[in-house]
């Protein structure tokens, strides 16, 4: 079954693939286990967030933008954001 | 839950998982206590995990240093401590006196060998303390000054081995000299260059690199000969045309045996790669401006075509510039819905980790509302 690997790029992805990149280059695991680990990487992530995490998120960004760039970081400056975290 | 809790179970999770299939694989179970063991380090070096999840040999590195260090600066934990210079060449009791300046100071000296008092043993069992209590370098307080210290010379035998000659020597000299002799010695590194150097009488340092060695082996040669009776002109035009013959060949080997490779960007597929995500459910800000700059181009079709070209030409440069850097924002999550109203965007995103002013944030569900 195929995962969805964009967690990857996350912190925890991060973190993880660069741990494996230093096993597997001092010979410690193969490419192929380090592979499995990713994949059960992806897994369990996608598990966790649907079942542990229940907070709701509201995003808004009013700012009219002409350029894609702009656009992404304005995204951050001038957005309002209304963060509800139910525990 | 906390991010820092949902992030240590997804690890334990993980390494779960995978500890049976890898046993049946035949792979040792320390091979995945060293990925989640490097895994978590990693982690708290972010910042993304707050606290190290328990783990018996890992409290005692919190434990905070013993009373009578208080003058010392507080000292990171000893497993996650980078290498400093007492660590990379652990000062032994006897290393000490090398950072006595002048003879009159005698506390730092003392320090190390005081019977420490009660507060040590509390923290004996961990073997990074020991390597602390050695640093605590600053501590000024007065004791007795004992026998020992008048072993000096003894003590610093082990540092300075290259002195054992002159020790012999000033062994019925007063403290001065060997003041003196600290004063070079704490240049570090350094000091066992100087003293190469020096070390030599007469001043010939014999050549280390091999540039000279084939014309030196030539004039030994050319010395020999000299003692066979050649006659003067003959010897100058051999030996010019050895050294030339030479010198050839020198040239030779270097210039093959050098191969550089080429590291500057002839490949960039190699990034694209890494760009190929799963088209169908996920998206990410980068895919929602791609679906979004479509969108937009078809609008301005009617206007002005031209300014479009070279959209796509800055969206390429962002896919292929390589890593992102550590803190750029991002929002990794799968999307549900994504709509458009005029210049009004809505979106649904669910099952999402944001990564924004450096910090993680996890979220169930999402709702955007852009306007641009």
């Amino acid at each position: 079954m195929a995962t969805f690997e964009l967690y990857r790029r996350s912190t925890i992805g991060m973190c993880l693939t660069e741990t494996l990149d230093e096993l597997v280059s001092n010979g410690t695991l193969t490419p192929e286990h380090a592979i499995q680990v990713l994949v059960q990487f992806d897994k369990s992530m996608a598990e966790a967030l649907e079942t542990h995490v229940k907070s709701k998120v509201t995003i808004k960004c009013l700012k009219s933008l002409h350029s894609n760039i702009l656009w992404l970081r304005s995204y951050l400056k001038d957005g309002t954001f209304a963060h509800l975290q139910i525990l | 839950m906390t991010t820092s809790t949902v992030y240590v179970n997804v690890v334990e999770d993980v390494v779960k998982k995978l500890r049976d299939q890898f046993r049946s694989e035949g792979v040792d179970d320390s091979v995945l206590t060293e990925v989640q063991e490097l895994w978590e380090l990693k982690l708290m070096q972010n910042g993304a995990v707050l606290e190290r999840p328990a783990n018996p040999h890992a409290r005692g590195a919190n434990v905070p240093t013993p009373v009578h260090d208080l003058n010392v600066p507080y000292e990171a934990t000893e497993e996650y401590e980078t290498p400093t210079a007492e660590m990379l060449f652990p000062p032994t009791p006897l290393e000490t006196p090398m950072q006595t300046p002048l003879p009159g100071i005698q506390e730092p000296v003392v320090y190390q060998y005081m019977p420490q008092g009660p507060s040590d043993y509390t923290t004996v069992p961990e073997p990074g303390v020991a390597g602390e209590m050695k640093l605590g370098r600053p501590a000024p307080y007065m004791q007795q000054p004992s026998a020992w210290m008048n072993q000096r010379p003894l003590g610093v035998d082990v540092n300075i081995a290259y002195e054992e000659g002159r020790d012999e020597d000033d062994a019925g000299i007063s403290q001065p000299p060997m003041t003196k002799d600290f004063f070079t010695l704490s240049a570090g590194k350094r000091k066992r260059e100087d003293f190469n150097s020096s070390y030599i009488p007469g001043g010939y340092i014999p050549q280390q690199d091999g540039a000279g060695d084939f014309i030196s082996e030539i004039v030994q040669e050319n010395e020999i000969h000299l003692d066979t009776g050649l006659s003067n002109e003959r010897l100058k035009a051999q030996t010019r045309n050895k050294a030339d013959l030479v010198i050839d060949s020198i040239i030779k080997s270097k210039c093959t045996s050098q191969k550089i490779s080429q590291v500057d960007g002839t490949d960039e597929n190699a990034d694209d790669a890494n760009e190929n995500y799963n088209a169908s459910a996920d998206q990410d800000p980068l895919d929602i401006n791609d679906a979004l700059k479509e969108v937009k181009a078809e609008a301005n079709d009617d206007d002005e075509p031209p300014l479009n070209e070279d959209d796509d030409d800055e969206i390429d440069e962002l896919d292929q510039g390589g890593e992102e850097p550590s803190t750029s924002h991002l929002v990794l999550a799968q999307f549900e819905k994504v709509t458009r109203t005029k210049s009004k965007w809505k979106c649904t995103l669910k099952d999402g980790i944001m990564h924004l002013n450096n910090k993680d944030i996890l979220f169930a569900k999402a709702n955007g509302e852009f306007e641009f």
